[in-house]
């Protein structure tokens, strides 16, 4: 090796990081390079400055038994979890899916009878019924003239002054006979 | 981890062995000890519930570490404006004898003059700088699995080393290895 490694392959060096052949590259190439042995050494004497110098804040022994405590509350709450949830929870898919099906079926068990459905008319029908009940309108009006009978509508003449039934008879017959 | 903590006592009991170290980074990422004390409880609360998201394939550590790290950036970015604090006062940090650290004895002022200048190192360092040499020490992760814990490339993460470990070298003299 004739070029200057990069900088932090001296980090894995003075770590012990590195595989053997590549150890042995970066051993003969500092034979033979003064600059990467002063590379190599300020990285050495800073892992020293940090095992030897560097200090660490001691946890406090409350700390670690409040710890332990609650790490051995979290187990006893998984322990006692119940067995179905825990299926539940590994199959919550398929247990949502099973979930979705029992409620569809149980709503068209359980629904309620239908009321008789109101029926809507289409535009068309609507202008047809209207055509006919103005027809109808337009027959009663001219019932006791002579015109109905010339356009061959046979039937006697509303009486003039009937009595309710005769006149509710009398509009039952002629709506039948106009079709309406 | 190995194979063999898969009970959850034994898992409490890993968690809980991590208390120092996790605690440790903590309270030099944010300078607060009873905030650090807070998340750290917290980290391991959440390892604790998810340790189903951890890949063996993964080391343990640095997927705990990370949870510590993320925490704490999340603490530090709700809290912009609280500097960290430089420990350095002796009364409140010590050698890391908790920490399974070989500490030499105390030489005297030179060592206190040495703890002193690598704390105001440590806590003038860029954060992210900073984060990758507590990994380092707290943690005692190869930077590979540091790498891993902050989430960021290998080459960033020597980068950093690189940067942070040569402003830390200055202070022992040449030679003085």
């Amino acid at each position: 090796m004739n070029r200057c490694p990069d900088a932090s392959e001296w980090v894995l060096y003075a770590a012990d990081e590195l595989a053997d052949a590549d150890r042995l590259d970066l051993q003969t190439h500092l034979e033979e390079c003064e600059a990467c042995r002063r590379e190599l050494e300020s990285v050495e004497r800073g892992l020293t400055a940090l095992g030897r110098y560097a200090s660490a804040p001691a946890v406090r022994p409350l700390a670690v038994e409040t710890l332990r405590r609650r790490l051995a509350e979290e187990s006893a709450v998984r322990a006692a979890r119940p067995r179905i949830l825990v299926l539940a929870g590994r199959y919550r898919w398929a247990a949502a899916a099973a979930i979705i099906v029992c409620a569809a079926a149980a709503s068209l068990l359980l629904a309620p009878p239908q009321r008789a459905e109101h029926k809507w008319l289409s535009d068309t029908q609507v202008v047809d019924e209207m055509v006919s009940i103005a027809a109808g309108i337009e027959m009663l009006e001219v019932a006791d003239s002579s015109t109905v009978r010339e356009n061959g509508v046979n039937h006697k003449p509303p009486p003039a002054e009937g009595t309710d039934d005769e006149i509710e008879r009398f509009l039952q017959e002629l709506s039948s006979e106009l079709g309406v | 981890m190995s194979g063999s903590t898969n009970e959850p006592e034994d898992i409490e009991q890993v968690l809980v062995s991590f208390a120092p170290r996790v605690y440790g980074l903590l309270v030099r990422l944010i300078g607060r000890p009873e905030v650090a004390e807070d998340l750290m409880q917290e980290t391991m609360l959440r390892a604790f519930r998810s340790l189903k998201t951890y890949r063996p394939e993964g080391k343990f550590r640095a997927w705990l570490f990370r949870i510590a790290v993320n925490l704490a950036r999340d603490w530090v970015r709700r809290r912009p404006h609280e500097p960290a604090t430089v420990l350095d006062d002796p009364a409140e940090t010590s050698p890391a004898p908790h920490l399974g650290i070989e500490m030499p004895p105390d030489a005297g002022a030179m060592h206190r003059d040495r703890r002193r200048r690598v704390e105001a190192v440590l806590a003038r360092l860029p954060e992210a700088d900073r984060e990758v040499l507590l990994l380092r020490y707290y943690g005692d992760m190869a930077f590979k699995d540091i790498a891993q814990a902050t989430g960021e490339p290998l080459g960033t993460v020597l980068a950093r080393a690189h940067r942070a470990l040569k402003k830390l070298g200055n202070i022992i003299p040449e030679g003085d290895l």
